[in-house]
């Protein structure tokens, strides 16, 4: 498509009385190779294709996509989306196209998946799947793969933009089952960032596939976990998806506009304990959840959502920051042309403290430790969370204890934020995929080692 | 123009001739369409239409039996000519697989009532009419209903085709309309959703005034729900849920995860693993259901049949490649997407009805249940391990009656001693189109943290 085409369909949309009008235009490549029972059992390949038409009315959003690029079948999407709603005519005119975004490479990528050069997909998915055969007789499968995409964007809006972006990802998945006496546990990672296959070449596979396996191993002795209100010292890295489910969903815009979060209303509140501050960060260089520009366009960049416990500011995109009157910034996300854009996460962090993990192991004595998080669910309209813990240990006269497994932690994001007591110095971000209304994005969550004092555990014994 | 996209059909036989040019022996290839529209509601006013009108076409080769896997959604020459190289070159890095793809076969002439041309009547104005007429019943049924959040509709149209290279060639149609209610009841600081919707095949189904109730009444029952104490119950799993439930076990049932160590079941075909009378199928004939289709994902003709039959389990779910592994003929269970390989799994899962009992008897069943409405969370449900591990809330029964809600608790236990411990079973599946049909479940005993 060109400008001028994509120009002209804009121009229709603002005849047709829409106050704001934008074209996605997206084509990815995809690519995985997955290893199960030591043999390459799938490799594919794949191209998603398609354009997104966006029309405005005030905050009214009228979304349509197609894989067609032809202009007259985007100029009769664009009649058919103003046609099912009724509108005045808008005589404003549209300001000609401005000079391109351009990606500024903020993002390098060394070995571009599209062609085959440093492509050591296969040696990566063997040393997994050999090294973690090799921790125990104990491990009875092994399943391994890789995936990336690489994304060519091009965005216009009725305001004249055009934007161009190339976004590049990599990730490598594993997983081990172990299994003895009839029990059967299973141990996972995924390591990922934006970068092409150098993300491969700089992969520690070995300790990945390691520590996937000895977590199976280990959590085959676990016994049941303590049950009822105690102390839980979070682990660094996938401890944060906590923070992303229960609190993080409540500050996007898209909750907001729905009043369908406890946080509303809430900026310049204390939250959280003062020694807690929270950042969705979009511009860490290379990160899972980074971009250059979002998806409106918008320049990415830092966003302080809790200091000291004091709530800064909501994550927006352009709809969400006019209608609920708070700041842009730069969060507008989608998972392919198919989804209307709005206000996601990108890199959820609470930032590091100073406490060490033998402070925090002496301050919750009969507590335990979830070194591990599993995924979780949280209801942003009533805060409601509820999470699995894949590796977790009782804390025994100040020491790692015992190995658990089953627990679950419940309770409500507004809720745990005032009782997290203590902020390790260990901070970690671990990648994750974020499932909502524009799609799965892909996001970093992040914490260092917390101490949150109590937390319902949901357990056996 | 080379850039003109081509038919459906033609795409298809395109991409198999390209892959035979290419020296494929044998390949097969899926084309989906979808176009579907949805109109969300918030405080009187249309807040988002959406209208989707995608396509998509996926290719499998073999290459002396290696797979190799390509898709896209453009339908142009120069992108499906693509699509048949990348497959016959990703083609080198697998292992052969030991399978031949089906010649055509007819299949039984059953019209599954999966389409309607009523469907296109669903329009954005109709919607809007209902979604009004739903908040409005929503905010006048309780003075406690603070905000209704989420109040959608949306109707959906699909096409599916598939063609291989032995000159099968079959097609699927279907169509659907959907609505939804949600809302968030308060009291104090506490806050409960409540929510209720429903697919239908054709429209003048939908009475909105009573699916806000439904949703409202959820909402409100749960206000001033608290733990009951850590010990065992029995639970009775709401038949709104209990589909859920055992959504989050079904995967135990595929050949695949049997045959790569993932399944606890593994082994135990021809041994009690459920209560006598207690059966589980895979229903595709269902007329009307989302899953039902006369072929599977790979061309073969379906079948009803049942996976565990009287407590005893009977077998897997198989596609061609888990078939030919076990050395039985193929089943009909192949699932397939264009963006994804082939896999396997329930066209519908199904518990049926025989044998079941009416919810009065169920909820008077034992002088103290838990009856169980939401699930919160699946994620500490392992099936690889059959670990329960799953938030709920409900309503504490004594004696046939509801004496409370119930919140902040969780279930435990494992997936194996649930089927064990199933005492019995409802007399009806909740109404509405879903693939996955399960009346409520009464189990002897789960373990309740709180």
């Amino acid at each position: 498509m060109e400008s001028q085409g994509a120009f002209r369909i804009l121009q229709a949309a603002r005849d047709l009385g829409a106050d704001f009008a934008e074209i996605y235009r997206e084509e990815t490549r995809f690519g995985s190779l997955s290893l199960r029972d030591r043999k390459i059992e799938s490799a594919s390949a794949g191209t998603e294709f398609g354009i997104g038409v966006r029309l405005l009315f005030g905050t009214q959003v009228l979304y349509g996509h197609t894989s067609r690029e032809d202009e007259d079948v985007l100029m009769s999407l664009v009649r058919d989306l103003a046609a099912a709603r009724p509108g005045d005519r808008s005589d404003v005119r549209l300001v000609p196209p401005s000079d391109r975004v351009r990606p500024t490479g903020v993002h390098p990528v060394r070995f571009d998946p599209s062609s085959a050069e440093g492509d050591i997909r296969l040696a990566v998915l063997r040393t997994i799947d050999e090294t973690a055969r090799a921790v125990s007789g104990k491990v009875v499968q092994v399943s391994a793969g890789t995936t990336h995409k690489v994304s060519e964007i091009a965005l216009w809006n009725s305001e004249g933009l055009h934007a161009t972006d190339r976004r590049t990802w990599c990730r490598a998945t594993v997983s081990v089952v172990a299994s003895h006496g009839g029990e059967r546990t299973i141990g996972t990672e995924a390591p990922g960032a934006r970068q092409g296959f150098e993300f491969l070449h700089g992969l520690d596979a070995v300790g990945t596939a390691r520590v996937a396996a000895e977590r199976a191993v280990r959590m085959l002795d676990a016994a049941p976990p303590p049950a009822g209100e105690m102390p839980v010292i979070l682990g660094n890295g996938f401890g944060g998806v906590i923070f992303h489910e229960a609190c993080g969903h409540p500050l996007e815009t898209e909750a907001l506009r729905r009043k369908a979060t406890p946080f509303a209303g809430k900026v310049g509140e204390l939250v959280a304990h003062p020694c807690v501050t929270a950042v969705d960060d979009g511009t860490i260089p290379g990160a899972w959840g980074s971009l250059e520009v979002d998806d409106e366009g918008t320049p990415t960049q830092r966003t302080v959502l809790i200091e000291n416990g004091i709530l800064k500011q909501y994550l927006s995109d352009r709809v969400g920051a006019t209608e609920c009157g708070v700041p842009l910034t730069g969060s507008a996300r989608r998972e392919s042309y198919k989804y209307a854009p709005v206000a996601r996460m990108r890199n959820t962090f609470i930032a590091a403290g100073e406490s060490t993990l033998d402070q925090m192991l002496s301050a919750a004595e009969g507590g335990l430790y979830a070194v591990r998080m599993g995924g979780g669910s949280v209801n942003p309209a009533t805060g409601e969370f509820n999470f699995s813990i894949e590796e977790a240990y009782r804390v025994e006269h100040g020491r790692v204890g015992a190995p658990v497994r089953g627990a679950t932690l419940i309770g409500k994001g507004h809720e745990i934020l005032p009782r997290i007591r203590m902020v390790g110095n260990d901070f970690q971000l671990a990648p994750g995929t974020c499932g909502a209304s524009s799609g799965l994005v892909p996001v970093c969550v992040g914490q260092p080692t917390l101490l949150v004092d109590p937390i319902l555990v949901g357990g056996r014994s | 123009m080379s850039d003109t996209p081509l038919s459906p059909a033609d795409a298809l036989q395109l991409a198999l001739d390209t892959a035979k040019s290419l020296g494929v022996g044998q390949c097969d290839a899926i084309y989906a369409e979808d176009d579907s529209l949805s109109l969300d509601l918030f405080e009187g006013r249309v807040k988002s239409l959406e209208r989707s009108d995608s396509t998509g076409l996926g290719l499998r080769v073999l290459v002396e039996g290696r797979p190799g896997y390509s898709f896209t959604e453009r339908l142009t020459r120069p992108a499906i000519e693509r699509v048949a190289r990348d497959a016959v070159a990703l083609a080198a890095f697998t292992d052969a697989l030991p399978i031949e793809l089906p010649a055509p076969e007819e299949v039984p002439g059953i019209d599954l009532e999966q389409w309607s041309e009523s469907v296109d009547t669903f329009d954005p104005e109709t919607m809007r009419n209902l979604l009004l007429e739903a908040e409005a019943a929503a905010r006048q049924a309780d003075g406690r209903i603070e905000n209704v959040p989420h109040l959608g509709c949306s109707r959906s149209r699909g096409t599916t085709l598939l063609a291989n290279s032995r000159g099968l060639f079959s097609q699927r149609r279907s169509g659907s309309v959907s609505m939804g209610v949600g809302v968030v009841a308060k009291t104090g600081e506490v806050s409960k959703m409540g929510w209720d919707g429903l697919t239908l095949r054709t429209t003048g189904g939908f009475d909105p005034g009573a699916m806000a109730r439904q949703a409202v009444q959820r909402a409100t029952s749960l206000l001033g729900a608290g733990p009951v104490p850590a010990g065992t119950l029995p639970i009775l799993f709401d038949r709104h849920v209990a589909g859920s439930f055992l959504s989050l076990f079904l995967s135990s049932f595929l050949a695949d995860s049997v045959q790569k160590g993932q399944s606890r079941l593994a082994g135990r075909v021809g041994e009690d693993i459920a209560r006598r009378g207690f059966h589980l199928g895979t229903r595709p004939h269902l007329k009307g259901m989302s899953g039902s289709r006369l072929r599977d994902g790979e061309g073969i003709p379906t079948a009803d049949r049942n996976l565990i039959e009287d407590g005893k389990l009977l077998g897997f779910l198989h596609n061609l490649e888990t078939a030919a592994r076990d050395g039985i003929r193929p089943t009909g269970d192949a699932s397939r997407g264009y963006s994804g390989r082939v896999g396997a799994g329930f066209s519908n899962a199904v518990v049926p009805l025989e044998g079941g009992l009416p919810r009065e008897q169920l909820l008077g069943a034992h002088p103290r249940l838990l009856h169980v409405v939401k699930l919160d969370g699946s994620t500490g449900c392992n099936a690889v391990s059959g670990e329960i591990s799953i938030g709920v809330q409900g309503h504490l029964v004594e004696n046939g009656r509801s004496v409370r809600p119930v919140d902040r608790i969780t279930l435990s236990g494992n997936f194996l001693d649930f089927l064990k411990d199933l005492e019995a079973w409802g007399d009806s599946w909740k109404p509405g189109v879903q693939s996955v049909l399960v009346p409520d479940l009464l189990v002897k005993g789960l373990a309740i943290a709180s």
